[in-house]
């Protein structure tokens, strides 16, 4: 099957499995009719036949092409009605784009990550980059966090990865606990405090709710880490992916061509970029 | 009989004979029609000659012919086309649209299919309407790059100047038609292009546009909170109209329309300034604010586009000025910027 001929058409995936992650969260399991080989940290647009389509990262392992995993929270037209789907729908795919995570930027580092609710859904892909990589990182820390204990996504995961391998950091807390939690409490930056930067040889990636974005931005400022040091995910209402419609634009970029990751230095003048 | 010169003189009857004969492969579209309210519009519908040969720029904007208001994105329209009369300020535009969509790692198939089979005679402008500014811009309100053929009117006739292969192939096979041009009507061509600059030029210096500082600077360290994007944009009704009547406006959604064999994507023209232009899923929207929608167009024009391709996204056509309702003026806006 050949490619169509327009950039703007997607080819045809199949929904072969929703798994549902929180209560508003669920991880779509997709298989494109032909391999959509991405690097982690790009994103495709989806489509819902006849709706619409809308811009998202790929939470699955860039090693796998023929198979994409993407977890979406619902939260307008498209993503309700993919909340409704069930495993045999037929959607459609195009991408990927934009330039996603510098991982040669990153290897040799000790890598900060910190997450905030369904952010945690790109930064696993770049997770599993990294355990493709694991011996060119002397670390890395995974700092994540979400509303209540219900609201964290890849919870079996997440216990998984805490004892995958000594290099790897794993902290997760609540905003709010419930009956049972044992675990942390608080936003996602008070993990900061339990862990011991070695700020000359960090590097941090965030993503998250833009609230999160922006408290944990400044705090790792506070704490001294370069502003050049810090990758952020900046995802817009991305339309074409192709830099053109406009739609996407951040002052000199366009998030679908020159992200959507940006380290905050090349950014952080802009007006309204937490908005 | 190969023609060496890239100067030709074409009498008004040759330009008709001429259109006669691209009209049968093409469809031929004039700027013509009313004084100064000229039209692009199909040759068949502007009648049989002798047709006025525009003076100023038509009031739609060359996109109109390669970029449309709506598009299916798996259908392509191919049609060669030509337009007569086009100006400075629309071969200027294209340079931007041509960036946008041909540029970067895709490109836009059905603007590419329209691009490549538009041939473009455009015209020196012989008027001014009293909204345009080009030559503030650096611009000058005659052709000076971006056509195929480029005709300067004289009494009774045109002097043309090549600009491309296809113009040249264009002569060749319509030699009899071209006669070299001669010295004094290059000085006509001259002396009439001369003065219409200057009367350009003393229309904008009239309306107070006399700085000298670079827009982008100015654009680029206006914060949109500063008031005075708040007052200019305290009249905008946000119609779109600045957008969609703009030469060099491209922003576009996509919108999908279900049908009998699935479903359909279409590429609609979209606006800066309407409220959802910026809005996400779940509601967050970085210019919620008129203000903040008004400083967006003008940094998309006078300081994105010149970082990226060192033009300014903006020709000095006026048609935004002539087309807002709430009659918001850039070139009020850009004098009080530069304050």
């Amino acid at each position: 099957m050949s490619k169509p001929a327009s950039p703007y058409q997607p080819i045809p995936v199949t929904l072969e499995k929703v798994s549902q992650e929180t209560s508003n969260i669920k991880t779509f399991w997709l298989r494109p009719a032909q391999p959509v080989p991405f690097r982690t940290g790009q994103f495709v647009e989806l489509t819902v036949p006849g709706l619409g389509e809308a811009p998202f990262t790929p939470s699955s392992s860039p090693a796998v092409a023929d198979r994409m995993e993407i977890t979406i929270m619902k939260a307008g037209t498209v993503t309700d009605c993919l909340h409704s789907l069930k495993a045999g729908a037929q959607l459609g795919v195009r991408g990927p784009y934009g330039k996603g995570y510098p991982m040669d930027e990153f290897y040799g580092k000790e890598l900060l990550i910190l997450g905030g609710g369904v952010g945690l859904a790109p930064l696993r892909s770049l997770l599993y980059q990294i355990f493709e990589d694991l011996d060119k990182f002397p670390r890395v820390m995974l700092l994540y966090g979400a509303k209540s204990p219900t609201d964290l996504v890849y919870a079996g995961q997440l216990e998984e990865w805490a004892k995958r391998d000594k290099k790897l950091e794993v902290l997760v807390t609540v905003d709010a606990a419930a009956n049972g939690w044992k675990g942390n409490v608080g936003v996602v930056t008070t993990l900061l405090r339990k862990i011991k930067l070695n700020l000359a040889q960090t590097s941090a990636v965030v993503c998250g709710p833009p609230i999160m974005m922006k408290f944990a931005t400044l705090e790792l400022v506070q704490t001294g880490l370069g502003k050049d040091r810090i990758y952020l995910s900046m995802e817009k209402n991305m339309s074409c992916g192709l830099g053109k419609c406009g739609h996407c634009r951040l002052g000199p970029y366009y998030i679908c061509e020159d992200g959507p990751v940006f380290t905050y230095d090349k950014i952080e003048a802009i007006a309204g970029l937490w908005e | 009989m190969v023609l060496a010169e890239t100067l030709y003189y074409l009498s008004e009857s040759g330009l008709a004979e001429l259109l006669d004969k691209l009209s049968h492969d093409n469809r031929v579209y004039l700027c013509a029609g009313e004084e100064l309210e000229y039209r692009i519009a199909p040759a068949e519908a502007s009648g049989p000659g002798p047709w006025r040969f525009s003076a100023v720029r038509a009031v739609e904007p060359l996109k109109s012919l390669l970029f449309a208001a709506r598009q299916d994105v798996s259908s392509l329209s191919p049609v060669p086309q030509v337009i007569l009369g086009a100006k400075a300020c629309d071969l200027a535009s294209l340079r931007i649209m041509d960036h946008v969509f041909l540029g970067g790692d895709f490109q836009d198939p059905d603007y590419k299919a329209r691009r490549d089979n538009l041939l473009i005679i455009s015209g020196d402008c012989t008027d001014a309407k009293d909204v345009c500014f080009c030559t503030f811009l650096g611009a000058k309100p005659y052709p000076e790059s971006g056509y195929d053929l480029n005709l300067s009117p004289l009494s009774g006739g045109y002097v043309v100047q090549v600009g491309s292969d296809k113009g040249t192939g264009l002569i060749e096979s319509n030699s009899g038609l071209f006669q070299p041009a001669k010295q004094d009507q290059l000085a006509q061509r001259d002396k009439n292009r001369a003065d219409l600059t200057a009367k350009v030029e003393r229309q904008v210096k009239a309306g107070g546009l006399t700085f000298q500082d670079r827009l982008d600077k100015l654009v680029g360290r206006g914060s949109p909170d500063v008031e005075l994007w708040t007052r200019n944009a305290s009249t905008c009704v946000e119609c779109g109209a600045c957008n969609f009547i703009c030469p060099t406006c491209h922003c576009f959604l996509l919108s999908d329309m279900e049908d009998r064999s699935g479903f359909k994507r279409f590429r609609n023209w979209d606006s800066c300034q309407y409220k959802n232009f910026a809005r996400v899923a779940g509601g967050a929207n970085q210019r919620p604010r008129r203000a903040q929608r008004l400083h967006t167009r003008f940094e998309k024009k006078f300081k994105f586009f010149p970082d990226r391709l060192g033009q300014i996204a903006c020709t000095g056509c006026g048609r935004c000025v002539e087309a807002c309702l709430g009659k918001i003026d850039m070139r009020e806006v850009l004098k009080e910027l530069a304050r």
